[in-house]
Formats: C-alpha cells, sequence, structure tokens
C-alpha cells in the first residue's frame, strides 16, 4: 500500500471506532496511520464535553489528541502520525488526503457535529462524494453487539 | 469611562438591531449567544451615541435575495432543520428552532439598510446582527454562520451595477465571502485576520480567480499584534488596491474579536483601533452615505460592546475612543511580506 492510511479524528466514539479500523488495516498492510484533527473554533475540553475556544487551548488538545486518542492504537505497534489543522473536518481531511497522497481515509459514520442534515454525518458524507481517494466509513457498532469493525 | 462629544457636525446613523426578535440559540454556553446584541446597544448607549443614531428598521430577505449566494438545496435544508427545532450542524454550530427566522432577518437588514441609505436616510449604517455570516459559504453552514450576511446585500448591490468593497476585520478569515465571490470582478474583498487560525483559509497568495484576479485581499497576522500593523496594512496593502477598484459601496464584516480581551483568539487590538479602523476605511470612499457595518465576531460582552460603540462612532465622525489604539506588536513584517506576496501572485504564477 502506496501513502498513509489517513484518519479523522475527533474523539467521538465513532472516531474512535474508525482511528481502531485504520490501525487494524494498517498492521495487514504495514502502512504509517496518519491520523488528522481539525481544529475548529471550539473543542469539547470542557466538564462532560462542554465546549471551550480552541484558542488558548490548543496544547491541552494536543495533549489530549496524542494521548488519549492516538495513544492506545500506538501501543499496539502501529506507526501513527498526528496532524492538528484549521477548519472544518470535511475541509481538513479533503485537502489532508491530498497533500500527504493518502491511501485510503477512514472516518467514522459520524462525529462530534451531529448529522442534522441527512443520514449520514456531513464529513464523511462530503468526503464520499469528493475525496479524491477511496473512502471507508466505519459503522457504529451496536451497542447490544459488542463487535469492531474489521478489515479483512 | 468616557462618553462621546457628537459636536455639531456628526452624520446621522442609522442602527439596526435584531435583539428584540432574537430567537437563534446554538446551545447553551456557546459563546456566540443571544446575550451579544443586548451588549452592542448597551455600549453604544452607554457611550451617549444612542441620541445620535436613528433606528433602522429590517425586513426579512426574500429567496430571490438569498439565492444569489447560497444554493436552493442549502436553505430548503436549513429551513427544514428549523422546522424540525433545530440541531448541530458542525462541531461549531447548530440552528435552534426560530433560528431560521433570525438568520433571515440578519440578511434582510443589511438589504434594508441600503434602501434606506439610498433614500438619503442616513450617512452609513451599523447592523447589530446575529448569526454572523462570513464563514457560510454558498451550500455550508459553519464557525457559527448560517447565512452570509454581508454577501447577500453585496450580491444586490451588484445586481445594481454597483462596484462594492468588502472590508473583514473579523479575526477569523472570511472564507464564505472570499468563496463566493471568488470569480466576481464587482466585488474587492479585503480580509485583516490572525494566521495561523481557523478556518485556515486566507493566505496573502490568494488573491481571486480567473474573473476577478486581484480583487482579493488577504493580510494575515501573527499572534499579538496590535492595530498599528492593521493600519499599515490599511495603508500599504489595502488603500492602493482600493484605489484601482473604485468602489461606490462600502461593506463592513465588523467582527470584534480582534480585541484583546476576546477568547476565541490572540490578536491585541483596542476598541480605540476599531475607530481608527473605520476612520480609515470611510476615507476610502469617493461619496459619503454608502458604508454599512454587520456586526460578525467578538464574543467579550464588555470589548464588544466598547468596540461596536466605537465604530459607531466612527462612523458619525465623532471622536470616542474609550480605549486608546494599541501598537507595538507584532505584524509590521508580516503585513510587508503579505504586499509583497501580493505582487509576486499578481506578477506571476497560475494559482
Amino acid at each position: 500500500m502506496e501513502g498513509p492510511i489517513l484518519v479523522g479524528v475527533d474523539g467521538s466514539p465513532e472516531s474512535r471506532e474508525a482511528l481502531a479500523w485504520a490501525a487494524s488495516l494498517a498492521q495487514i498492510t504495514g502502512a504509517t496511520v496518519l491520523a488528522v484533527h481539525a481544529v475548529g473554533l471550539l473543542e469539547k475540553l470542557g466538564p462532560e464535553g462542554s465546549s471551550v475556544p480552541s484558542a488558548g487551548h490548543l496544547e491541552e488538545i494536543r495533549d489530549v489528541f496524542e494521548t488519549t486518542w492516538c495513544e492506545p492504537v500506538r501501543l499496539e505497534g502501529v506507526s501513527v502520525e498526528m496532524q492538528m489543522r484549521y477548519g472544518t473536518p470535511a475541509d481538513v481531511v479533503l485537502s489532508a488526503a491530498e497533500q500527504e497522497s493518502a491511501a485510503v481515509v477512514v472516518v467514522g459514520s459520524r462525529g462530534t457535529g451531529r448529522a442534522s442534515l441527512g443520514g449520514l454525518g456531513s464529513t464523511s458524507n462530503r468526503l464520499a462524494m469528493s475525496c479524491p481517494v477511496p473512502v471507508v466509513i466505519v459503522p457504529t457498532p451496536h451497542p447490544d453487539d459488542g463487535r469492531s469493525a474489521q478489515p479483512g | 469611562m468616557g462618553r462621546a462629544d457628537s459636536g455639531d457636525d456628526s452624520g446621522v446613523i442609522l442602527f439596526g438591531s435584531l435583539s428584540g426578535m432574537d430567537r437563534h440559540s446554538n446551545w447553551p454556553g456557546h459563546p456566540e449567544g443571544p446575550g451579544r446584541l443586548p451588549a452592542v446597544e448597551a455600549g453604544i448607549r452607554e457611550a451617549g451615541l444612542g441620541d445620535l443614531t436613528a433606528p433602522l428598521t429590517g425586513r426579512p430577505a426574500r429567496r430571490d435575495e438569498l439565492v444569489r449566494v447560497h444554493s436552493e438545496v442549502y436553505l430548503d435544508a436549513l429551513a427544514a432543520l428549523d422546522r424540525a427545532g433545530g440541531g448541530e450542524l458542525d462541531p461549531d454550530t447548530a440552528m435552534s428552532g426560530g433560528s431560521w427566522e433570525t438568520a433571515v432577518a440578519a440578511a434582510g437588514m443589511g438589504l434594508a439598510a441600503v434602501e434606506a441609505l439610498e433614500r438619503g436616510e442616513g450617512e452609513a449604517a451599523f447592523l447589530a446582527v446575529r448569526p454572523p455570516g462570513h464563514h457560510a459559504t454558498a451550500s455550508q453552514a459553519m464557525g457559527f454562520c448560517l447565512l452570509n450576511n454581508v454577501a447577500v446585500t453585496a450580491a444586490a448591490l451588484v445586481a445594481g451595477g454597483h462596484r462594492v468593497l468588502i472590508l473583514d476585520w473579523d479575526v477569523h478569515h472570511g472564507n464564505g465571502t472570499q468563496e463566493i465571490f471568488w470569480n466576481e470582478p464587482q466585488v474587492l474583498y479585503v480580509s485583516t485576520h490572525q494566521w495561523p487560525a481557523y478556518p485556515g483559509t486566507g493566505r496573502a497568495a490568494e488573491v481571486g480567480g480567473a474573473g476577478a484576479r486581484g480583487l482579493t485581499v488577504n493580510v494575515p497576522l501573527p499572534p499579538g499584534s496590535t492595530g498599528d500593523a492593521a493600519r499599515l496594512a490599511m495603508e500599504k496593502v489595502v488603500a492602493p488596491a482600493v484605489e484601482s477598484f473604485v468602489p461606490d459601496w462600502l461593506l463592513i464584516s465588523a467582527g470584534f474579536d480582534a480585541h484583546r480581551q476576546d477568547p476565541m483568539a490572540d490578536l491585541a487590538w483596542t476598541a480605540g483601533d476599531f475607530a481608527d479602523l473605520t476612520r480609515d476605511a470611510s476615507s476610502l470612499l469617493a461619496r459619503p452615505g454608502r458604508t454599512v457595518a454587520f456586526l460578525e465576531g467578538g464574543y467579550d460582552l464588555g470589548a464588544l460592546g466598547l468596540s461596536s460603540a466605537a465604530t459607531v462612532a466612527a462612523l458619525m465622525g465623532v471622536a470616542y475612543r474609550p480605549e486608546a489604539p494599541s501598537s507595538g506588536g507584532p505584524g509590521w513584517e508580516a503585513v510587508l511580506a503579505a504586499g509583497r506576496i501580493r505582487e509576486r501572485q499578481l506578477r506571476g504564477g497560475e494559482q
């Protein structure tokens, strides 16, 4: 596989599922995982996920991104690179996929911005329509199922 | 804190506010909340400017006025979400029941201001409206914005044969406005903004599309930058572009989140800087009575009140600087570099 496996990560359960799926694919292919986080105006870092301005909290965001979201995947022996970029999640993933020559893009079925304008989250919807490389939209596991999606 | 000295030759400024009908809410505790418009009104009142403004009665924007800027599908989706009681649109932006009506009124307030100024009812207008607009693209809500208020007014003016200067001094780049007018030869879009910052657009090399090359002007400023850098940008980068464009309307995307107290960014401007920028911008227009300022960002309510009042006073030609203009921060090099990058881009390569 040429190019990294690019994953959009925002801390939501769905995006963590996407990161785990990408890590499984990386273990099969030997590719690097490139985890990308879109920095918006607000970040859900406060008590019980309340929003704080991203400005002035960039180091906290970076710390959570690295330790809480990405470290579990690294501990499985997967090579993970991280990027924080300003913009909407869809714009950030699209530009990163192009600039980093990603082999494939992996996202959760929806992120912290809830899907209000359609069945899928607006990010995965836009990526499915506009991304120049294959896009994998990892389904959210059913709470009663207990299984995670796996490549293969 | 001082009050404004009106003197005898201050012009009539139209003041439009949606605070009486503001039904838009993102979610509880969101910084772009319904307390912002009363804060603007309080700032103007406490500066002693309230009696010097004339109230502007707004009207909703019509569908045919909105579709000059936004797609039909997008407008239908927003209206439908409003009818459903609202919901989140992106990690920063949401609608409540009532958001659609408020957003359409915000977009229409600019149109009403133009109509009133054309009737000769005032020298300029200041509009306390929300939700803000400059991040909204033709088909995407983002960055607290639903409808692009300033773009709706600019598009109406263009349809009437006018040449429009949009000056956007919000601390965040107005990606939506830039994108909407990227190829429009009748609009000059100028933005000063913090860099790097959300939404990641607004490099100096972004100078406009093939149909409007040179009609986008971006001046990215580093964190900590003070008002003197913005004034330098007006003199060295903005004024030459305006001089060759010759606009007959000035629309200001007046965000006040570049203020040093604002929690959403890291510039270090003061209310006095907004007064000076307003004065400098107004001087770019050959004919008075054709300036409309739209509230965009600004999330520290005290700073928002002071900065709005300073801007309104400057539109009146009244000296009111509740805080001295700022200087001494970084940014001069960035401004001069932006000018060089822009010139190089216009001389040479494709984008």
